[in-house]
Order: C-alpha cells, then sequence, then structure tokens
C-alpha cells in the first residue's frame, strides 16, 4: 500500500515550489498510511483557510 | 511452504468456555451443527489468530459487517480470547501461531503472522475467509455495494480504504474552493456597493461645497484649518475660556478634535447652569405668589362665614344659653307629660269597662247624674278623655325639641368654623416660613407679603433676561465658531470619500486582492492535486480489479458454470467502470436473482483461494450456500470439493441439502465436526469424525 501511495503522489503534477513541498510533505506521510495523507491534504485546506481569512481582513479594512 | 491447519486450540474465544483443540486431518472439513453452536467461532477463530483485532475492523469486507461491527472476541467467564493455531506444510514442517488477547507469537517468539503467511487483509479477504456477512451483503444490488463486493473479493479493500481517505481530503480541499470562490464573490459585491455608496455621498456633499465657494485645493483646506483655529481661540479669550490644542495636519482628525472641544466648552457653560439656576427660582417665587394668593382668598371667606352666622344667630354664648334653656323647658314638658299621661290612661281603662256594659241605667261616675244610659257615660268619658287629651302636650315638645337642634347645629356650625380657622393658620404659617426662605431675610410685621414677593419676582426675571441676552451672544459667539467647523467638516469628509473612491478603485490591483487571488488559486490547485490522488486511487483500484479477474477469468466461468445453470452467464465478465455483470458486452445486472449474484461472488471467491500464491493454503467459508437452490447447493459442493484438491477447505453450514452435496461430492478426503446444540452452562462442545 505504502508504495501504491508513493506511486500516486510522485506521479503529481508539480507547477510550482508549494506544490513541489506539498507533494513532499505527502510523501513523508506515506509512511504512516493513508490516513496520514489524508490529514496531509486536510492541514493544507486549514492552512489555506488561515491565510485566506487574513487576506480577507486586509481587503475588508482597506475599504473602510 | 504451503501451511493448511492442522490443529487449532480455543479459550476463552467467543463461546468456548474450556480450552478446546479441533484437529483438521482432511482437505475438506465440514463444521456442522445447529444455529448458535460455534460453528462460526470456530471459522473465525483461525482469522483472529492470523490478524487479531485487524479481523474486527468494521471497514473490513464489502460492507460494514455486522459480526464485526462490535465483535466480541472474548467471552465474559475468560482472562482473555486466546487461539493457537498449528500449520504444518506436506513436507512436515510446522509452525506454531498464538494469540493471547493482544499478545502474538510466532513460533514461541513474538512476530507477525501475516508476513509469515506472506499475506495482508486484503488477501485474507479476497483469498481465505468468506464470512457469511460477505454473501448476505450480495443480496445489495446497489452500484455502490457491488463496486464495494467486486473489490472486496479482489483483494484491493486497502484500496478502497486508501481511496476513502483520499477522498476525504478531496472533499476538504473543494470545500475550501467553494468557501473561498463564495467569500470572493461576496468581497467583490461588498466593493462594488461601497463604491456606489461613496459616489451617492460624493454626489450629495460637492454641489453643497461648491455652492458655499469652498475650494478643495490643499491651500484653500489649511486656510479653513486655520480660520476655524482664530474663531475658535477669538471665542476662547472673549469668554476668558482656556484655548484647546488642536492637531495640525490631517484634517479629518482636526475637525474631530475641534468638534469634541466644542462639545466639552457648551457642556461646561456656566450661563447655561445660570439659566437653569434662574429658571427654576422663577418658578418657585411665581408658585408662592399662587399660593399666597389662594391662602388670602380662603382666610377671606372664612371670616364672611363667620360674620354670617353670628348675624343670623347671635354668638356662640347666645347660642349655647338658648339651648341650655330650650334643654330645661323639654325637661319641664317631660314631666307634664307623664302625669296628664296617667290620668289619661285611668279614663281609657273606664271607657274601655263601660263600653262593655249595655241595658241598665247607673249613675255617671263623672257627673254624678243618677239613672242614666250607659251611652251618657260613655259620651261623658270621650269628652273628658279629649279635655284630658295629651295632644297639645305632644305638640309643645315636639317644639321644644326642634328648636334644641336648631340650637345645636348652629354651634356644630361654629365648631367647624373654628376647626378651619385653626387649619387655616397653620397654613398660613408654613407659607410665610417658605416666603421668608425665598426672600432670605424675615418679613417685618407691616411688610405686605404678596409686595415681597411680587417684587423678588420681577427681580429674578430681570436676571432670567439678562442671562438669556449674554447665553444669545455667546450661541451666536460659537454659532460662527461652529459655521467655519462645519465647512472644514464638509471639505474633510469629501476629501476623506475621494480618497475611499480611489482606494476602492485601485483595490483590485493592490496586492492584498492580488494575495486573495493567489490563495484562491493555490486552493484550486490543491483540489485538483487531491482530485488527482482519488482519480489515482481510483484507476488503481480497477486497474488491479481487471488485472486480479483477468487472471481468474477461466476459473471463475467454470466455477459458475458448475453453480449456476444458466447457460446465458457463460463467459461473464464484470465492467470495472460500472461494476456491472456483462456477458458478450452486454450488461446482464437487472437480470441477476440473488443466487446468481452470490454464485457469481463465490465463483470468484474461489478461483481467487485456488490461485494465491501465499503460504496459507486454507480457505475457511462461513455458511456460504445461503439464497441457493438445490442445484447451485450441489454445484458449489462440487467446486469446493474441487477446490479442496489443492487447498484445504473448511466449510460451516446448517443447511442439510448443502451438507449432503458437500458430503458426496467429489473424491476428496473430508473431516465432519459436529457441534453440539449451544449450552450456556457448558459454552461450545464439539464431537470430530470421517464422513463416510
Amino acid at each position: 500500500m505504502k508504495e501504491l501511495i508513493e506511486k500516486l503522489v510522485l506521479e503529481l503534477p508539480v507547477p510550482d515550489r508549494e506544490q513541489a513541498e506539498l507533494r513532499a510533505r505527502l510523501l513523508r506521510a506515506v509512511k504512516d498510511g493513508a490516513e496520514a495523507v489524508q490529514r496531509e491534504l486536510e492541514a493544507a485546506s486549514r492552512a489555506l483557510q488561515t491565510e485566506f481569512e487574513a487576506a480577507m481582513k486586509k481587503i475588508e479594512e482597506a475599504t473602510r | 511452504m504451503k501451511y493448511r491447519i492442522a490443529e487449532m486450540t480455543l479459550d476463552g474465544f467467543r463461546g468456548y468456555r474450556r480450552a478446546t483443540t479441533v484437529r483438521l486431518n482432511k482437505p475438506l472439513v465440514i463444521l456442522e451443527g445447529s444455529n448458535g453452536s460455534g460453528k462460526s467461532s470456530t471459522a473465525n477463530g483461525p482469522i483472529f489468530a492470523i490478524a487479531g483485532n485487524d479481523a474486527a475492523r468494521k471497514d473490513l469486507g464489502p460492507v460494514t459487517i455486522r459480526e464485526r461491527t462490535k465483535w466480541q472476541v472474548k467471552n465474559r467467564h475468560a482472562k482473555d480470547a486466546a487461539v493457537r493455531l498449528t500449520l504444518a506444510d506436506g513436507a512436515g514442517a510446522r509452525c506454531i501461531v498464538a494469540r493471547t488477547g493482544k499478545t502474538v507469537t510466532v513460533d514461541g517468539k513474538p512476530g507477525d503472522p501475516l508476513a509469515k503467511l506472506g499475506v495482508t487483509m486484503d488477501t485474507v479477504v479476497a483469498s481465505i475467509f468468506n464470512p457469511q456477512e460477505a454473501v448476505r451483503s450480495i443480496v445489495v444490488m446497489e452500484p455502490r455495494s457491488r463496486d464495494a463486493l467486486f473489490t472486496s473479493l479482489a483483494g484491493l479493500d486497502s484500496v478502497r480504504r486508501l481511496e476513502d481517505a483520499l477522498h476525504v481530503g478531496q472533499k476538504s480541499a473543494d470545500a475550501l474552493v467553494e468557501s473561498i470562490a463564495r467569500e470572493r464573490r461576496g468581497i467583490d459585491d461588498r466593493i462594488g456597493a461601497q463604491v456606489r455608496i461613496v459616489q451617492k455621498q460624493l454626489q450629495e456633499r460637492e454641489p453643497k461645497a461648491r455652492n458655499a465657494g469652498l475650494s478643495l485645493d490643499e491651500a484653500a483646506v489649511r486656510q479653513l484649518a486655520n480660520d476655524v483655529e482664530a474663531a475658535l481661540r477669538a471665542f476662547c479669550e472673549s469668554y476668558g475660556l482656556e484655548r484647546p490644542t488642536l492637531p495640525a495636519g490631517d484634517l479629518n482628525e482636526f475637525v474631530r478634535a475641534a468638534r469634541a472641544a466644542i462639545a466639552r466648552l457648551e457642556s461646561a457653560n456656566p450661563l447655561l447652569q445660570q439659566q437653569t439656576a434662574l429658571g427654576g427660582r422663577l418658578a418657585e417665587l411665581e408658585g408662592l405668589l399662587g399660593d399666597h394668593e389662594r391662602l388670602a382668598k380662603q382666610t377671606a371667606d372664612l371670616a364672611q362665614q363667620r360674620v354670617a352666622l353670628q348675624e343670623t344667630n347671635g354668638l356662640r354664648g347666645d347660642v349655647e344659653a338658648k339651648r341650655d334653656r330650650l334643654h330645661a323647658e323639654i325637661e319641664e314638658a317631660d314631666r307634664q307629660y307623664a302625669q296628664a299621661g296617667s290620668y289619661h290612661a285611668m279614663l281609657g281603662r273606664a271607657l274601655d269597662y263601660f263600653q262593655q256594659l249595655a241595658g241598665s241605667r247607673i249613675a255617671c261616675p263623672l257627673c254624678r247624674a243618677q239613672g242614666v244610659e250607659i251611652g251618657h257615660v260613655r259620651e261623658h268619658l270621650q269628652s273628658e278623655l279629649h279635655k284630658a287629651g295629651l295632644q297639645p302636650l305632644q305638640e309643645r315638645l315636639t317644639d321644644l325639641r326642634k328648636e334644641k337642634l336648631a340650637a345645636e347645629t348652629v354651634l356644630w356650625s361654629f365648631n367647624e368654623l373654628a376647626q378651619a380657622e385653626a387649619a387655616m393658620s397653620g397654613r398660613r404659617a408654613k407659607l410665610d416660613e417658605r416666603i421668608i426662605k425665598a426672600a432670605g431675610r424675615s418679613l417685618a410685621p407691616t411688610e405686605d407679603a404678596r409686595r415681597v414677593l411680587e417684587a423678588l419676582r420681577d427681580a429674578a426675571k430681570a436676571e432670567l433676561a439678562k442671562v438669556a441676552g449674554m447665553l444669545d451672544e455667546r450661541n451666536k459667539a460659537i454659532a460662527a465658531v461652529r459655521d467655519r467647523l462645519e465647512q472644514a467638516g464638509l471639505v474633510s469628509e469629501i476629501l476623506r470619500l475621494r480618497e475611499l473612491l480611489e482606494r476602492l478603485d485601485a483595490l483590485p490591483q493592490s496586492s492584498e486582492y492580488a494575495a486573495l487571488k493567489s490563495v484562491q488559486s493555490r486552493a484550486e490547485r490543491l483540489a485538483s492535486l487531491a482530485a488527482a490522488l482519488v482519480k489515482g486511487a481510483d484507476a488503481e483500484r480497477r486497474a488491479g480489479f481487471d488485472k486480479a479477474f483477468s487472471s481468474n477469468v477461466m476459473d471463475v466461468q467454470a466455477n459458475m458454470a458448475r453453480i449456476s445453470a444458466r447457460a446465458d452467464l457463460a463467459g461473464l465478465t464484470i465492467d470495472s467502470t460500472t461494476w456491472d455483470v456483462v456477458v458478450n458486452g452486454v450488461p446482464v445486472t437487472p437480470t441477476l436473482n440473488v443466487g446468481d449474484v452470490t454464485a457469481i461472488a463465490l465463483s470468484l471467491f474461489c478461483a481467487m483461494a485456488k490461485n494465491a500464491a501465499h503460504a496459507a493454503e486454507f480457505v475457511i467459508l462461513d455458511d456460504p450456500s445461503q439464497n441457493f437452490d438445490a442445484g447451485h447447493k450441489r454445484g458449489l459442493a462440487e467446486v469446493l470439493a474441487d477446490l479442496a484438491r489443492e487447498r484445504q477447505v473448511i466449510v460451516t453450514s446448517t443447511d442439510s441439502e448443502f451438507l449432503d452435496a458437500l458430503k458426496k461430492a467429489g473424491t476428496v478426503q473430508r473431516q465432519v465436526v459436529r457441534f453440539r446444540p449451544w449450552d450456556e452452562s457448558r459454552g461450545i462442545e464439539l464431537e470430530v469424525g470421517d464422513a463416510p
């Protein structure tokens, strides 16, 4: 199974540095199984959510 | 090495109350007994020994399996569940797998039985153990269930779980993308709305500034602020106030600070306090004058009442004397009335007597005339009674009493008047106290309180008018400052709105907005990446299935031909995109009955088991003949007997028709393990024997 996840992750396109970093994190998570890869994806979503909220806050400040 | 189960010892596991050893010495082992006798527990024993709690995972197999969702491996009488397997290969090599609770050993040392046998849980599900729930789940014919069933039977359960996990990750990324898109639309809408509001506000304010001749260039704005400051300084100097410090530079801040400073100055305006105090004094004096007037009128009314009472009735002493005289006269008249009353009563009794006499002549007791008629006596008595009548006396008494009552009424009026005069005197004293307090001095006996009050009121009025004048002047002065300030405020607001509009217009090109777009595009890339992972896992699973199925297709079709008599299913395959059963390129899923679907699943399982390359050379099927007719049961028995030529096959069943078929099928040697009916006090008990 580890090999399969590894294969899937390695086949991912890497358009930029961020994606490359994410792929590296996913590869590190591979050894802990599918749930770890899932958690990594969820963590990436949460990080972007936080970043998005911060960007929104700045925009809202700029419109006051 | 290829291992078969030579012996298993179960203790405390499920229904086993005491250590029980089952020796398996034939390639086909039939576990038979009534429901609840322990067949399935025995069939589960090797799986528990090999996989432990992993065998109890609820997601193991095609659908959630009831027996495994709350799988009780340990019974309540035992400290731990223990299963010991003795595995033997054809060359005489042995391997002991023993699990007690969470502790597992292989040949007496801690080890991994799955690794020893070269299997994974996927292969256990696909080619070693077919639990009765798996067969039952085949009844569910939804595409998702077929997908899960066939995936599981092809040994790809873990790929399915990976796909599920990745799908959860993908859903979270998709939700993020959706939420960002929504928020982004929201912020764009808000910016648009804000621009419209600002434009409207500017449209309202700019004409006002133009009409007031206000210029918005920097010098004019600075001059406006200077004007406000100068006006404020002049105002403070006029009224001896400390000049507030106003911030230089930003006009908005200057206007805000100036407004606050003016509000502070006005809230501490002493003239306003004076005006309030004088208003209060004037109201008090007007009140005192009103009270004084009312009291004077009421006093005059009382005096007039006294004069009228005395004119009509004389002085109080005269009336008292009259009352006393009348009292004496009434007493005398009462006495006379009592005397006359006694004589009158005697005459009455005599008349009653003579009224009863009749006929005879008698002497009149009054006039002494002899031989008179009784009627004469009666008339004489009635005349005497009239003469001695009480009426005049009674009338006199009545008159006297009336007169006395009138005198007492007059005296009561005198009392009432005296009380009213006393109360008036008290109120007068209190009013005098208030007047003295208002005047701030005692009044001379000759002074008229009314005049004093009027003088005080006029003085208060004059003072109030003076303060109002001063206040008006001050208001005009501050209004001048305010006018300049409002102009500055208007200019400052227009400048602020223009700046905001510029910022809003520039926002889509700003770095903040670029950051927002960047996060959005990164989230979209993350979602595509997660989707790619899910797609990859899905493709891998379908490819894995196709590979597994194609490697076993001949056996699947052969098994199917033996189990099911349907010629139209010969040459069946399974489409891994729709998970439909397909014959000659045509999906036949809708035409399948439950028995046929079960037959397809068991055909695939038996083929996978036959061709499996791992070291576990045994297969366990728990009650596989469910949903089968007699023909299907015979066919399955033949397939299993055939499989037993290559693998050790352990089958449980309560189905006598299927058990008969199993005992007769093929030529392979077989062993029957018979279980006694369940007994709570003894637990699972068995008999071991060989079939004929």
